[in-house]
């Protein structure tokens, strides 16, 4: 009975239309909260005594870098979910966080890049944080380039499920890397054992910035899973097409014999 | 010393960020835009496809 909802809106045509519902609310709530994080963040939150303004740079690094292994953590469930159950709907799950990943790991790269020139006095170090980060971007690269060349939707997804479970090792290594190795990126601040370490006058434009991020990924993961079904559905109605054309075409031709 | 303004980089981030998800944004709606249009037009073809291979 507690799953029933679950089941319902596993089915890909129930799903559609929740999306069509769920969609514009993600893209008004998620703009509303990034209005308020650039407000909070741009005009209302004060310069760090350190770093100065260049802290504003971190209302959008922090919030793309948890948007990047958060991504990765629901195309690992999808994952799971195409291995076990051989669900279309989480392949098509899979299918579609690949390259919002990808976007999210490159805007956490380049705009951390941006900030380590004027802090660090370099764009790049090949410190463990930095260097786990490009191997996620690389890893989503593999992944979008694996689900193009795979032909066959349901081979692509059992590959690209096995290598999201085997680049799963790589978030851990992400979060702790800074605990782990003596590392140049400064320790957790935020989701950290004993609270965060930032004043709340900077905390909120980073809160309301996430949250309105992750609103913006499940519009669009949404509209991405949309966008997987219906190619599913034009796939299979070309090759029905196609195979109708195949019965049609030999009886006519033996009409026209007789 | 100079004071030096990193108001430039800020704001090249912010229109990175933005910029990047707008890109995106945008392709995965002109993708949706474009699946419709085509499941549309297959299924509109599909009972001509079915009459067509009755008739044959």
């Amino acid at each position: 009975m507690g799953w029933d909802w679950i089941l319902k809106y596993a089915n890909p045509t129930h799903f559609m239309r929740l999306a069509a519902r769920l969609v514009p609310w993600f893209w008004g709530l998620g703009a509303a909260f990034v209005a308020l994080g650039l407000w909070l963040g741009l005009v209302a939150s004060p310069a760090d005594y350190q770093q100065g303004e260049t802290v504003r740079i971190m209302y959008v690094h922090v919030p793309a870098a948890w948007l990047a292994m958060f991504c990765y953590i629901v195309m690992t469930s999808a994952a799971l979910g195409t291995l076990v159950w051989r669900h279309p709907l989480a392949d098509a799950a899979q299918k579609a966080a690949a390259p919002l990943g990808a976007v999210f790991s490159f805007v956490c790269l380049v705009t951390g890049s941006i900030w380590g020139r004027p802090t660090w006095g370099t764009w790049w170090e090949w410190d463990a944080r930095l260097t786990s980060m490009l191997v996620l971007l690389l890893i989503y690269l593999g992944l979008v380039a694996l689900w193009r060349t795979i032909e066959d939707p349901n081979k692509a997804a059992r590959a690209a499920a096995i290598l999201t479970l085997v680049g799963v090792v790589n978030i851990p290594i992400i979060k702790f890397s800074v605990d782990w190795w003596n590392t140049l990126h400064q320790p957790a601040s935020v989701f950290r054992m004993g609270g965060p370490t930032i004043d709340s006058s900077m905390l909120w434009p980073l809160f309301a910035m996430a949250i309105g991020f992750n609103l913006i990924f499940m519009a669009l993961h949404f509209m991405g899973i949309r966008n997987e079904i219906l190619g599913r559905r034009i796939r299979r109605l070309s090759m029905e097409a196609a195979a109708g054309g195949e019965r049609a075409a030999p009886a006519a031709s033996t009409g026209a014999l007789a | 010393m100079i004071e030096t303004s990193h108001w430039p980089l800020i704001l090249a981030a912010y229109a990175l960020t933005f910029g990047a998800i707008g890109v995106v944004a945008l392709s995965v709606w002109l993708t949706g835009r474009r699946r419709a249009a085509e499941l549309a037009r297959l299924e509109a073809a599909a009972p001509r496809e079915r009459a067509r291979a009755e008739r044959t």
